[in-house]
Formats: structure tokens, sequence, C-alpha cells
């Protein structure tokens, strides 16, 4: 009877000390894996005709407005534009957008247009509300008095970058 | 719970000192352990945070060992600052070594599984007694890897050698 007692205790001090000499926690790890932002041009930027005449500034703004101001007077504005971009990236989450910086030049032959101050429509953010966002930028500039007639393109890209905030 | 458990040990070893008289010097080797534990302290998740999926290559995300973790990027790049190392407090007699076991794994989601690898802040083995550890790890990030979250279940074992 004695020995099965002892037995028996020998058998339960056994099992807890097995017990104690290996613990354990779990953790758990995560992730969250998120599209990469991407931006396409959808609409060039148009400043349409413009009259010289004593020269001047022409504003275009993010939703095609132009405005003139100084001697310059704004013609046929059919194909007036303001940029446009497709931003594809992660729903639900924000971005934003650098826009050129400093003036640009437009080019005729030997003739310039500079091109400056551009603006968007976000304010300050943009959302990603689906996976797809737009906005459009505007921009502003200098006509020279009496500046030669002709079509004046941008050299080379205008940079315009987006990234998630 | 462990008090009772250790008054019964206290009486099987007297009763053993009885049993044994003769042979006296059977007590001068009796050495009592603590039992060796470990629980969640800090953090219980070792977050990677917001990754954009790479694209051309792979990339990985690396979160380090420690109290103030730094996150680390290969050849992909992230959103936001939150990011989190898990941490532990190891229970231990010092002096007695003890080995810890943190499996590798893989985190689970809408894509292909990432395998993640971990890092500790302590040795393989370590005599150390009570002290702190830091779970880290790095992750792979496929190339083009679905978008969504990915997780899993690391256990950490610690045990007396």
């Amino acid at each position: 009877m004695k020995s099965l007692q002892l037995f028996l205790m020998a058998l339960f001090l056994g099992a807890t000390a097995l017990g104690q000499t290996q613990a354990t926690a779990s953790f758990s790890a995560s992730v969250t894996i998120i599209e990469p932002i991407g931006i396409t041009n959808t609409s060039d930027m148009n400043f349409a005709a413009i009259d010289a005449k004593g020269g001047g500034v022409v504003v275009l703004t993010p939703d095609n407005g132009r405005f003139a101001s100084g001697k310059v007077q704004l013609a046929d504005g059919t194909d007036v534009s303001a940029a446009s971009f497709r931003v594809s990236g992660q729903q639900g989450f924000s971005f934003s957008v650098t826009l050129p910086d400093g003036e640009y030049l437009l080019a005729n032959g030997s003739q310039n247009i500079i091109l400056k101050d551009f603006t968007s429509n976000l304010e300050g953010a943009g959302d990603l509300t689906s996976r797809s966002s737009e906005f459009r930028v505007g921009a502003t500039v200098e006509i020279q008095p009496g500046q030669n007639p002709g079509t004046y393109k941008s050299v080379g890209y205008l940079p315009v970058t987006v990234h998630y905030n | 719970m462990k008090k009772i458990t250790f008054i019964l040990f206290a009486l099987l070893s007297g009763t053993a000192f009885g049993q044994a008289t003769a042979t006296e010097s059977a007590t001068g080797t009796a050495e009592i352990v603590k039992p060796i534990g470990i629980t969640n302290t800090g953090s219980s998740i070792l977050d990677f945070g917001k990754v954009i999926v790479p694209t051309g290559a792979s990339g990985s995300v690396q979160i380090t060992a420690a109290a103030a973790p730094v996150r680390n990027l290969t050849g992909l790049d992230v959103i936001g600052t939150t990011f989190s190392s898990a941490e532990f407090a190891i229970t231990a007699s010092a002096n007695n070594n003890y080995k810890i076991t943190i499996p590798e794994t893989e985190l689970s989601g809408p894509g292909d599984p990432m395998p993640l690898v971990p890092i500790s802040n302590l040795p393989l083995v370590s005599n150390k007694g009570d002290q702190i550890l830091y779970v880290g790890g790095t992750l792979t990030v496929n190339d083009g890897q679905t978008e969504g979250t990915y997780s899993g279940i690391i256990t950490v074992t610690v045990e007396y050698e």
C-alpha cells in the first residue's frame, strides 16, 4: 500500500517536472501588401489660340478655364484643355502629386514662351476611393509683345509624379 | 497552483532524504531550478507594415529584433511608419542552459505564401536566466505578389537542456 502511494507521488512529480522544463508562447506575424501606384497621362495641356498683341499672361485653370491679363487677348478656345492624369493604385489609400517646378519653355523654332506656375485640382492629397482616380493640371504662360504666330510646344517632358501618403 | 506543486516537491525530497540516510552525500548535489517560462509582454505581433508590391523581381523587408526595431528594405518600398517586433519575457534559472526555438514559417493570404525567417536578439542556447526576447524577421515578398493582408502564427519554445 505504501509503495503504491509513493509510486503515485513519483509519477505526479515526474509529470510536473517534465512540463516545467519547456514552455511555449505564440505570436502572430502580419503584412499588408499594397498595389504599386501608377499614373497615366490622359490629356495634354493646350492653351488653344492666343493673340499676342501687346503681350501678357494667360492662366489655364485645372477645370479648363482661361484668363488673360495684360494686353494679350484670348482667341478661339475650342481646343482648350488642362492636362489630365489617371492614377491607379490601392483602393482606400491617398496619394499626393508633385507638379513640375519652376519655368519650362514652349518652343516654336527659335521663339520661346515661358510656361510656369503649375496647379492641380487636388487640394492637398488625392484619394483612391476606387482603384483609380483622376486629376487635372493647369499652368500659366507668359506671352511677349508681338510674339511670332505659330504653334509652340513644350521642349521635353513635364514631369508629374504621384506617391502614396 | 505553482505553490502547491512546490510543496509537494519539497515533501518528496524530504522523504527521499529520509530513505537515504546511509548515503549522506546525496543531498549535497540537490539543486532547485525554477520552472522555465515564456510570456508575451510587449507587442505580440511581428508587423511588417504596408509593403508595396515589388515589380520585376522579388524583394524583402526585415524587422530587427530589438526594443526599438528598425525596418530594412531590399528591392521594395513601403507606406507609413508602422511596424513592430514581438516581445517576450523568459523566466529561467541562471546558469542553466536553455534552448530557444523559433521556427521558420510562411505568411498566408490571398496570394502565394511568403517565406518568413525569424530573427532573435538572443543566441540559440543561453544560460542567462530571466531575459527579454525580441523576435523580428525577414519576409520575402514575391514579384507581383497579390495585394491583401497576410498573416501567420509562430510558436516560440524555450527548453532546459
